[in-house]
């Protein structure tokens, strides 16, 4: 049989040509910011002092992009000062993180690469245990493992069970100062069982324990925790105004915890030590701020800034760290020029025609 | 999310929260963060990890494909909390195992499911159903071999007025590492696993009819660099328009293609494209 069609060229597709940000990293050392790009699966490391108030692209001091890089649909990264390493996470399909050196740039292979679980999203560096911790969405856990790890090596412990109260962490950020781990749960939550296409199907049916949602939460626990671990504080409930909490950071100089909350367009500052359904010490959000869909965002306590890495614009914006309110950055960093639409997808696995309104929709 | 669903009948969009358990049901039209007009969640529902779903807006239901419970779950279409399905098609005669794609032609009365397989003896390709099957039953066919082209489906869509089956056929090679938070067992520690953008083979649009069975090709393609497509994951249709739309998550894009021919009668589709032209 021959089959009709065959190289037809698409009448007409959206694709954003230019990166959009995820997650963020600052080395004040070394006055470097590194940022993922989700849209053409890059990472972008700037000079700390880059960007401005005009309008043009700010130029990147490197770019990692390209097959031989390992890097796909990605998420959070992270700085090791020390060792001068970047690590990249990758989310929903690599199944991987790669590190890369300080001085990478192009199209080149992971210094190594580690694989973790499906849905890996966050990472956090504790450069004193020499260790690094996760988080997974699917699987509502943090595991740790050594900061070498390489290959397969499985995790030196994870905290995961009912009485965690982690559902569906995006952010995760090690309080190396105080012992603690902090996570930022969306609030999806549910028990999975094995689902690949490699998983034989086992003797017994699998069975639901059923989905809930909660309210999303920022969860810290012990950092030597381990298994079903109780947080030792949440912050959860409707005065938190916490929606969809992605990328985090600790100040752990000044006791704050930031987090940009993707769900409201903002970035809310919490006393480090809160506890409970408590409001935010600060909320900066407003038109004047540029803040939209906010990813991840970094603070720099050496240079009393606070970036924010925007998802919905093609843009990271400085603040002042203590800016509260509908404050103007300090600065932009622009990855197209101003006034450039995103086009918003992340992972587009499916799509469905709306007839009466002649639209299409595509779930991220 | 892996899976949306438009109920033009009823003007509502349908998509699955894996991560919840859950399948949500919005107004057409809703915006921000509207919320849900209805949620099937909780035990008695059976899901586990709902993958993607499909709406039958002919009878009334939705089909929902979990990955966790390798199941296909029909629930009415205005199901509301935590209620068991209606239906649902379960087992080892069902050959289904990661179920990524699922659709119903309400005309030809067929549910198809795409899942792959990658265990010994598994198959990848698309398993069609009597509509109202349900329990551990042998599917009624089953497109999948060499001649197929389909390394790993994922995304259907379905022009029920002439019975025909479009698929994503994302195609490339993907292995996970772990079996939830621990590295899979039968893998060798310092093995190198290939990069899911730049192995297997390359992805493509395949149509086929409600009534094919085995190792048959597509009917019609959308393929080659010319289309923009490399890994495709997500297929829908415009009949009416002729249109074919698909997400490919390599481009991290959305292409539209006209292909009116895709969309003829029966008689009238086996003729190649370019004869078709000469006699236009």
């Amino acid at each position: 049989m021959t089959s009709i069609g065959g190289e037809l060229p698409p009448l007409r597709y959206v694709v954003d040509p230019y990166p959009t940000f995820n997650g963020i990293a600052i080395d004040a050392k070394n006055n470097r910011v590194v940022m993922s790009d989700e849209n053409r699966k890059s990472v972008l490391t700037y000079d700390r002092a880059s960007g401005s108030n005009a309008t043009a692209v700010t130029s990147p001091l490197r770019q990692i992009i390209g097959p031989q890089t390992e890097i796909g649909y990605i998420s959070a990264v992270e700085f090791d000062p020390a060792q001068r390493e970047i690590y990249v996470v990758n989310n929903d399909i690599e199944d991987r993180i790669v590190v890369f050196d300080y001085g990478a740039h192009g199209d080149l292979k992971p210094k190594r690469r580690l694989y973790v679980p499906h849905q890996t999203w966050g990472i956090s560096l504790n450069p004193v245990q020499d260790e690094i911790a996760i988080s997974v969405q699917q699987l509502s856990m943090v595991a740790v493992y050594r900061r070498e790890a390489t290959g397969l090596e499985a995790p030196l412990r994870i905290i995961k069970g009912p009485h965690t109260e982690m559902a569906d962490p995006h952010g995760v950020r090690w309080d190396v100062a105080h012992h603690e781990i902090v996570v930022a749960s969306h609030g999806n939550y549910s028990v999975i069982t094995p689902y690949s296409a490699y998983d034989a199907e086992g003797s017994n049916t699998p069975t639901s324990v059923g989905g809930h949602f909660l309210l999303p939460s920022l969860s810290v626990f012990e950092d030597s925790a381990k298994g079903d671990a109780r947080p030792l504080r949440t912050i959860q409930g409707p005065r938190t105004k916490l929606n969809w909490p992605m990328g985090i950071d600790i100040d752990a100089a000044n006791n704050e915890i930031a987090v940009a909350n993707n769900g409201d367009n903002s970035v809310l500052v919490f006393s480090r030590m809160a506890d409970g359904d408590v409001t935010p010490a600060r909320v900066i959000g407003g038109v004047r701020t540029g803040i939209s869909s906010p990813m991840s965002v970094a603070i720099d306590t050496k240079n009393d800034e606070l970036w924010v890495a925007n998802y919905g614009d093609h843009t990271a914006l400085v603040f002042s760290r203590t800016a509260t309110g509908d404050a103007a950055p300090k600065r932009i960093i622009r990855n197209a020029p101003a006034g450039t639409p995103t086009g918003g997808f992340g992972n587009p696995y499916a799509v469905a025609y709306d007839s009466k309104r002649d639209e299409l929709l595509v779930p991220n | 999310m892996h899976g949306i669903a438009y109920d033009a009948t009823h003007d509502e969009v349908i998509v699955p929260v894996a991560l919840g358990a859950a399948v949500l049901t919005f107004r057409g039209g809703a915006t921000g963060a509207e919320a849900p007009i209805r949620v099937i969640q909780g035990r008695k529902t059976k899901l586990i990890r709902p993958h993607t779903v499909a709406v039958d807006e002919q009878n009334g239901e939705i089909i929902v494909a979990d990955t966790s419970s390798r199941s296909l779950l029909v629930f009415a279409r205005d199901a509301d909390g935590d209620l068991p399905p209606k239906r649902v098609i379960q087992g080892p005669k069902t050959g289904l195992l990661f179920i990524v794609g699922v659709a119903v032609d309400p005309v030809h009365d067929r549910i198809v499911a795409a899942s792959a397989s990658s265990i010994p003896g598994g198959t990848s390709g698309l398993f069609i159903f009597d509509r109202n099957d349900q329990g551990d039953v042998a599917p009624r066919g089953v497109i999948a071999g060499p001649q197929t082209g389909i390394v790993r489906p994922w995304q259907l869509a379905v022009d029920p007025s002439l019975g025909r089956v479009f698929v994503a056929a994302i195609n490339n090679e993907n292995h996970p590492p772990y079996q939830l938070e621990m590295p899979r067992a039968d893998l060798a520690r310092n093995l190198q696993l290939p990069s899911p953008w730049t192995t297997g083979a390359l992805g493509f649009v395949g149509v086929w009819d409600i009534h094919d069975n085995g190792d048959v090709a597509p009917r019609a393609v959308i393929k080659g660099p010319g289309s923009f497509l490399v890994h495709p994951a997500g297929v829908a249709v415009n009949p009416k328009g002729g249109e074919v739309f698909a997400t490919d998550s390599v481009r991290n894009g959305l292409f539209t293609f006209l292909a009116p021919h895709f969309f003829s009668k029966p008689g009238a589709d086996r003729v190649p494209i370019e004869n078709r032209r000469d006699h236009e």
